[in-house]
């Protein structure tokens, strides 16, 4: 009799064991921050999806919002079309892992830049996602839920207090990035960009995307160039380039880009959020648009004329161009 | 496969006659467009219109590429305009065409304003206005009218329109300043409303 | 200032082909001064509804009209004579019929204009602002963040 009713006991001992161990283990099994981050990123490259993205922009004393159609193909292209302000209703961009264009439609405008999805490009997201997980303190925050999609919220914290924060929340199941908030040293918001709209495994035609651009002869209109070392940069360019010896912590270097076929140069410098551009080009070229002698971050310096942008402090921003040799 | 304007121009400078065509293609609208904001008036638009091609035709091996194909383009046009209004200068000036309503009552897909949502009144009182502003337009010297019809229309920007009529970007700056301070006090009823 | 020198300002303030810091000024102005702020009003409805009116296009056939004309044309076609009458048409509207010395003339400041223009370069800020936000966009996945320089600069 003990025989027979030892196995009926010990089933539910069982199922207690199971339910237990489930218990302890989900927590220990639980995705970190940081592979969602990483997660996320990968994401962006891998999926198909067509939104309404709204994303809001702040300037000092502007405001912006603006709200685009996204149509995203896996891997490397993308199309948007601006639905709102009237005034830049016409405009459409495509990226097609190449080159970045806009274009006003039913017009002869279109400017070209670097493609935000080419290899490079990709490398170069990469990288600032690592600076980014070592910059930053990463927390997972409640879970949430946009356009009905369950989310994990993700904030990251700097490690130093100067520089710019950021909250994203990551779909649970695509793991495609639906809101982002940025936030400046100040904690004052800069940026908000999330989906009021959005679909999954969408197939376009993209010959149906390109009808909306003039085919131009890209090489004449393109005059940009990518250098990830300032080496191969110096080896391509007609006048020494200056770059700064002081940088605010946390910051590296990230990429170079020839602007006007090498007569001007843009640095970049990350801390994986954050970004400080040093513009310089030979003092023989004009700058136009601003007021001349108010505008402490563009200087003249050894005949060239420099321009210093950044989301840092001013001292810090002011401590750079000092350092600029 | 679409080809630039310089492209085109390249192969029509090498004997290919399908390159013009593309090009007259791509430009007639816009061209028509402008002269017809100059002159005001169908049969001409079309005359000068098929000028300026018959110039671009002949002249086309001048281009050097030096600007933008356009700009060389538009600067052709407005010449074709003003020397044809100089040559008239002594005939009886024309009544604008459209200042006529009668021309083109039954056609009013013409002059409605492009937005569909308006109601039938406001389709009237749009087209009315349409009309105003047209004959304003037209009642500007011939230069003012150019430099605005360009701007408004093609929306060259001020550098692009120093560049089509050979001058300084203050000379622009002015002129269309002047231009749309007379054309404000024309129609001045009109931009008060709440339409 | 005088709201005259300011009225003078509007336009080229509408069609954004002033700079940042006068364009802030030209704002700030108009915040104070309902006169000029009326007026800006009455430019920018005029603008509007400038572009409002749908435009106007040729009758179809235009190409098969124009081919016919050339065609008719093209055997007297005298390329250097009138390649001469054309440039001097071209570059002065307004000169007439004068000395063609003084068209040559003319024509020789026109070359020392564009040669000019060809060697000096100008680059306005904005593009740098623009491509600031570029560099922002690598860290982000807003779709463009570079748009409120495109707004800025048109």
């Amino acid at each position: 009799m003990n025989s027979k009713k030892a196995p009926q006991k010990l089933l539910p001992c069982l199922l207690v064991l199971v339910i237990l161990s489930g218990g302890i283990a989900s927590p220990l099994l639980a995705i970190e921050p940081k592979e969602i981050l990483k997660r996320s990123l990968e994401a962006q490259f891998q999926l198909d999806f067509e939104g309404i993205q709204k994303t809001e922009f702040r300037l000092p004393g502007r405001k912006y919002i603006i709200t685009t159609r996204i149509i995203h193909q896996k891997p490397d292209f993308t199309y948007t079309a601006t639905l709102a302000p009237s005034r830049v209703k016409g405009l459409v961009t495509l990226d097609d892992g190449k080159f970045h264009i806009w274009h006003i439609r039913g017009s002869n405008k279109f400017k070209f830049s670097l493609s935000l999805n080419s290899p490079e490009a990709r490398e170069i997201k990469r990288k600032s996602l690592n600076l980014r997980l070592i910059n930053y303190k990463i927390s997972r925050l409640l879970d949430d839920y946009i356009t009905g999609r369950p989310v994990y919220v993700i904030s990251l914290f700097p490690k130093h207090p100067d520089n710019r924060r950021r909250k994203v929340w990551i779909d649970k199941k695509t793991y495609l990035p639906l809101k982002e908030e940025d936030y400046n040293w100040q904690g004052e918001l800069i940026s908000s960009s999330f989906f009021t709209e959005i679909h999954f495994d969408r197939r376009f035609s993209k010959e149906r995307l390109y009808r909306d651009f003039p085919r131009r002869s890209r090489k004449k209109v393109f005059s940009q160039e990518r250098f990830l070392n300032l080496k191969d940069l110096r080896r391509k360019i007609k006048f020494p380039v200056s770059s700064p010896h002081y940088l605010p912590p946390d910051y590296e270097f990230q990429e170079a880009v020839l602007l006007f076929k090498g007569r001007a140069v843009k640095l970049t410098y990350t801390n994986g959020l954050g970004v400080i551009c040093l513009f310089q080009m030979p003092a023989n070229i004009k700058l136009e648009g601003y007021f001349k002698g108010a505008h402490p971050l563009v200087w003249r310096k050894r005949g060239k004329t420099f321009n210093l942008k950044g989301d840092v402090p001013r001292k810090e921003l002011i401590k750079i161009k000092q350092s600029v040799k | 496969m679409q080809y630039s304007d310089e492209e085109l121009v390249e192969r029509f400078g090498a004997g290919d006659e399908e390159s013009f065509k593309m090009l007259v293609e791509r430009y007639q609208d816009r061209v028509y467009h402008i002269v017809y904001g100059i002159v005001g008036n169908k049969e001409e638009a079309e005359d000068l219109s098929q000028e300026v091609f018959l110039r671009v035709y002949r002249f086309l091996h001048r281009f050097k590429g030096k600007s933008r194909f356009y700009t060389w383009l538009y600067r052709l046009t407005i010449n074709v305009c003003l020397s044809a209004k100089r040559k008239r200068k002594n005939e009886p000036a024309k009544i604008f065409s459209l200042a006529n309503p009668s021309e083109h009552g039954d056609d009013p897909g013409e002059i409605e304003l492009a937005d569909e949502s308006l109601s039938p009144w406001k389709i009237l009182q749009n087209r009315e206005m349409a009309e105003k502003i047209k004959s304003a337009i037209n009642s500007l010297s011939e230069v003012l009218k150019s430099t605005f019809v360009l701007r408004e229309f093609e929306e060259l920007s001020y550098e692009e329109l120093a560049r089509v009529f050979q001058c300084s970007r203050g000379t622009i700056k002015s002129r269309l300043s002047r231009a749309r301070e007379q054309l404000r006090r024309k129609i001045e009823p009109y931009l008060n409303g709440a339409v | 200032m005088s709201c005259k020198k300011w009225k003078k300002k509007l336009s080229s303030c509408l069609d954004n082909e002033v700079s940042y810091r006068e364009r802030l000024k030209i704002e700030k102005h108009l915040k104070s001064c309902q006169a000029c702020f009326n007026q800006f009003k009455q430019l920018d409805r005029l603008h509007r509804l400038v572009q409002s009116i749908p435009p106007e296009k040729p009758g179809p056939g235009f190409y098969e009209r124009l081919s016919e004309r050339l065609s008719q044309k093209k055997p007297i076609l005298k390329k250097k004579l009138l390649g001469w009458r054309y440039v001097w048409q071209l570059s002065f509207p307004r000169v007439g019929k004068i000395a063609i010395a003084v068209s040559a003339v003319l024509l020789l400041s026109v070359s020392f204009y564009i040669w000019r223009s060809s060697i000096s370069y100008e680059v306005n800020i904005k593009v740098f602002e623009e491509e600031y936000l570029r560099s922002q966009q690598m860290n982000s996945f807003a779709g463009e963040l570079a748009l409120p320089a495109f707004l800025e600069i048109k």
